[in-house]
């Protein structure tokens, strides 16, 4: 499986990509958002974890990016992995568009239930 | 307190009033303009019959619940804060503050930012008032007065600066009363009934400065405003301290006529408290004349009415009847009068002190604060390009800040030293502009807000790579067990560390006035059992015994289930920390009935218990008993203060009962509010097996359990075959499911697949070859599925072959 990490924090990608090889996950890596989206057209990834504040542009502008494309990777699953714990960052997150949001220190339980959870939700399209 | 009621009562009428509409229906409303008739009729009712606004708010609640849409949200927000200002005024205090709760996180959902969002705060700084909880009310009102003053309603604003003057009289500190008043007064100048409030206000305070000359003209004024309304209701107070100004002064022709004039209007109004006071004045102004039987004859007569002697707002009467019996000799009667007088005087004193001590401490914490904010950001300065753009901005606020906090102080100073330079000292007061100070104060506790969620930030991430990285290690089952034994600690360490953050950012919560709480079914014997299970582990590794009662617990009930658990769990955590051996308890049960029905959760335990004097202390942030405490017990004094704010916005309180040396008992109340029990899901209990996913990738594993538990009530999860041979021995299981890479990832196929002998097992396998599937026949496999599949397709299969059916599933992938 192929993850983009959007993150400006190199431990953090560190430590995200450390913990999906623990699930056999490769993970790619993008500093920032403008990063990330040119990746994501260029690479077919099964997921996206998205961080929110970033140098450039932020993360809820990102998702709202690629929930606008014309094409497939429109429906790419997003979660958004923050530090922030401002009030209704949740619903504002899902409401760009995000499939799930999990605040740091991420749980990494919390973490492949959530992947699985969201791989699981796009019912004919999942292959095992 | 009365005096801060009625100028609440008028200037709530004025929020609240508006033509009344629809007469009250019985039916449930089913359509928006039918729920907005009947918000509009608990509108109408609000002052006149507050039991009557509760039915119609409630019908209007659940008419907008069923609905859907952005005007229903808003109507249901609306619905839920006019039923609790009706419970307010109805004089049932819990289940008003649960609903304005409720309304405060519906409004702040559906129009952040908007009038109705202010109201909402505006009305809980009122109840905040109400119940003493004075630095809470400052703090609504503030955010109440930002909200209007960003979308320029300047009648709000007008009536929240009134109220925030109504609280500074309470603290009897007449000065910052008027100005604020006064800033009201510039800012707006339209409804007459806010008009006569502001009036007579602001002729009070003069009063009480000695300021009488000015004073009579404000009640003129607001008398003039009240004539026009014809309102003998407003007439008469205005009169009465025409009066008590007139006599203040000595004008004792004047005050005849005034008196005269107010004793014609109390006649008509028949109000026995009203006829009471005005009796009082009468008797003053004979008093002062020297005409001592009249004036016994006259107060007399206003005590005889059917009225509560020991309420505040009979002070001036009861004084001025201790003036007169004891001019008369009459020693006996002096000291009955006195002693009323006393025990007023008492409670007024007590309740200034205590709102003057709220406001200095809402200004002095706040000072405070900044001082720390300024220090902390100094040290973090050279950090990132957007870090530094916030620090720039809360410097600003910080600036500005403790600019308002040295005026505010300095006010207070020269009240009560300075008379003299009274006149000097205002003028220079009425240079400040209080609408920009107010604005300062609201950007410098935006700026305290931003601070912590700054902080919370900054530790959440290198905490990210402490405990992600713990994690990634004890993932490795090979690890060496000593080590595995020091990340564990480590791990520990960081999880102490996470709850720590979370805590902070609670209490910041709570003091932005941001505690907000949901309702949900909640299934409440499951929640405690939950809890408990954590907390029971710990207790018997400690020696202490845990009892689980829950024999008289409600069933399911609506509540906030991540709140209630937080409190919960807490009070459990502070009880096993403070209890050495011994036991603890956790009882929970219901008291009184519906629908005033509570919740009663108790947490008792027979650890070092807390001396009497502290037992109000353990309930403030960052307070134990004992200072000594936090060395020997640790925990940063937080858990009892988010555990109190939680019951409370939940419409309960915690309390606590202790004896030193014998234990605690800490007892949470909620009002309760029971649902019917859910639908008998086909929920697998512990005597019916399960299935269950034998996969080592956790990925895969938590996207199989999604697919399969959307089609079978119960399903377990295994991550290696050992775990999943100990489940099969326990009699877990009735059918296992395993995949290729989990059986491959043993050092032998054929081992794995035996391991799980005990119960029909599924394969999932890509392109197994022709001695794969002879061997997994010869082992009984029970079913084998080819990869690669779609999802539905291998649940299909799953499912179907759930009664236990032999059947081999080769090469037809989707």
């Amino acid at each position: 499986m192929n993850v983009l990490f959007i993150e400006d924090d190199p431990m953090n990608r560190r430590v995200v990509a450390d913990m999906l090889d623990v699930a056999g996950a490769r993970l790619a890596e993008a500093e920032n958002a403008e990063i990330g989206l040119r990746m994501i057209d260029a690479h077919d990834y099964d997921m996206a974890l998205v961080d929110l504040r970033m140098p450039g542009m932020d993360g809820i502008s990102a998702i709202r990016e690629i929930r606008a494309r014309n094409d497939a990777k429109a429906n790419l699953p997003i979660i958004v992995v923050t530090a922030d714990t401002a009030i209704d960052l949740r619903e504002r997150c899902l409401e760009a568009g995000a499939n799930e949001v999990l605040f740091k220190p991420v749980a990494m339980d919390a973490l492949f239930e959530a992947m699985g959870r969201i791989l699981a939700g796009r019912g004919d399209d999942v292959i095992l | 307190m009365k005096r801060w009621l009625l100028i609440l009562a008028v200037t709530v009428t004025a929020a609240l009033a508006r033509p009344p509409s629809a007469h009250a229906q019985s039916a449930p409303p089913a359509s928006l303009s039918q729920v907005e008739d009947r918000i509009a009729s608990a509108r109408a009712v609000m002052m006149t019959d507050p039991a009557r606004a509760v039915v119609e708010a409630e019908a209007a609640r659940s008419g907008a619940r069923r609905l859907k849409g952005g005007q229903a949200r808003i109507d249901l927000a609306t619905a839920t804060w006019l039923s609790g200002e009706a419970y307010v005024r109805n004089n049932q205090l819990p289940l008003g503050r649960q609903r304005i709760e409720e309304a405060l996180a519906l409004a702040r959902k559906a129009a952040a930012g908007s009038k109705l969002n202010g109201d909402v705060l505006l009305s809980r700084g009122n109840y905040r008032a109400l119940t003493a909880d004075v630095a809470g009310a400052l703090a609504d009102f503030q955010a109440a007065f930002a909200i209007y003053r960003k979308i320029n309603e300047t009648r709000s604003e007008a009536i929240t600066l009134l109220t925030i003057a109504t609280l500074h009289l309470d603290a009897n500190d007449f000065k910052s009363g008027l100005k604020y008043v006064d800033q009201a007064l510039q800012i707006y100048q339209g409804d007459p009934q806010l008009m006569v409030s502001l009036h007579n206000n602001r002729g009070d305070m003069l009063r009480e400065l000695g300021r009488y000359a000015e004073a009579e003209a404000e009640f003129d004024k607001a008398l003039d405003l009240a004539h026009r309304m014809n309102s003998d209701a407003l007439i008469l107070p205005i009169l009465r301290n025409i009066a008590r100004n007139e006599l203040a002064e000595n004008k004792l022709a004047e005050a005849g006529r005034v008196i005269d004039e107010a004793l014609l209007v109390s006649r008509r109004l028949d109000n026995p408290a009203e006829r009471t006071k005005v009796l009082g004045v009468a008797a003053q102004l004979h008093l002062q004349r020297r005409e001592l039987g009249v004036a016994r004859a006259l107060i007399e007569e206003a005590f005889s009415g059917n009225i509560a002697r020991d309420d505040t707002q009979f002070w001036q009467a009861q004084k001025t009847a201790y003036e007169i019996y004891h001019a008369l000799g009459d020693d006996k009667k002096a000291l009955e009068h006195l002693e009323a007088l006393k025990k007023l005087d008492d409670e007024t004193a007590k309740l200034a002190a205590s709102t003057n001590n709220a406001l200095m401490t809402a200004r002095f914490d706040f000072a405070n604060q900044e001082l720390k904010i300024s220090r902390l950001q100094e040290d973090e300065a050279k950090r990132k390009l957007e870090y530094e753009r916030s620090r720039v901005r809360t410097q600003q606020a910080i600036f500005i800040g403790v600019g308002v906090t040295a005026i505010g102080v300095v006010a207070m100073l020269a009240f009560g030293i300075v008379t003299l330079r009274r006149s000097r000292n205002e003028v220079r007061a009425a240079n400040i502009d209080l609408a920009s100070t107010n604005e300062a104060l609201g950007r410098a506790l935006a700026a305290k807000t931003e601070f912590l969620a700054t902080t919370s930030h900054e530790i959440r991430t290198p905490l990210n790579g402490i405990l992600g990285m713990t994690q990634v290690m004890l993932a490795d089952r090979k690890l060496d067990p000593q080590v595995r034994d020091r990340i564990g600690v480590v791990h520990g360490a960081g999880i102490s560390m996470r709850a720590l953050v979370d805590d902070i950012l609670d209490v910041a919560k709570m003091e932005t006035g941001n505690l907000t709480v949901e309702r949900a079914p909640l299934d409440l014997p499951e929640m405690l059992r939950d809890v408990s299970r954590l907390w029971e582990d710990q207790a018997r590794s400690k020696g202490v015994a845990f009892d689980l009662d829950l024999s008289a617990a409600p069933g399911r009930i609506e509540s906030d289930p991540a709140r209630l658990r937080q409190v919960v769990f807490n009070l459990l955590s502070n009880a096993l920390k403070f209890t050495p051996s011994g036991r603890i308890s956790l009882t929970a049960g219901a008291t009184g009935a519906a629908p005033d029905e509570r919740l009663r959760i108790v947490v008792r335990d027979t650890g070092i218990g807390i001396p009497a004097e502290k037992l109000d202390l353990i309930f403030e942030s960052f307070r134990q008993a004992d200072a000594g405490t936090t060395r020997q017990f640790g925990g940063t004094g937080l858990g009892l203060a988010i555990c109190r704010n939680i019951a409370r916005a939940l419409g309960g309180d915690v309390t606590v009962e202790s004896v030193v040396g014998e234990g605690a008992a800490f007892t949470v109340e909620v009002p309760l509010v029971r649902l019917p029990a859910a639908e008998a899901a086909p929920v697998a209990g512990a005597d019916e097996p399960s299935l269950m996913i034998v996969d080592r990738n956790p990925i895969s594993r938590a996207m199989l359990k999604t697919l399969i538990a959307a089609r079978l009530p119960d399903v377990r999860v295994a991550g290696s075959v050992e775990e999943a041979q100990a489940a099969i021995a326990a009699g877990w299981v009735s059918r296992a499911v395993m995949d290729e890479g989990t059986a491959r990832a043993q050092d032998d196929v054929e081992g794995a697949i035996r391991a799980l002998s005990g119960v029909p097992l599924t394969l999932l396998w890509t392109q197994p070859g022709e001695e794969d599937q002879a061997l997994f026949s010869r082992m009984g496999v029970d079913q084998l599925v080819v990869k690669p599949i779609t999802g539905s397709a291998l649940v299909e299969k799953i499912i179907s072959a759930r009664p236990v059916i032999k059947q081999y599933i080769a090469s037809d992938a989707a």
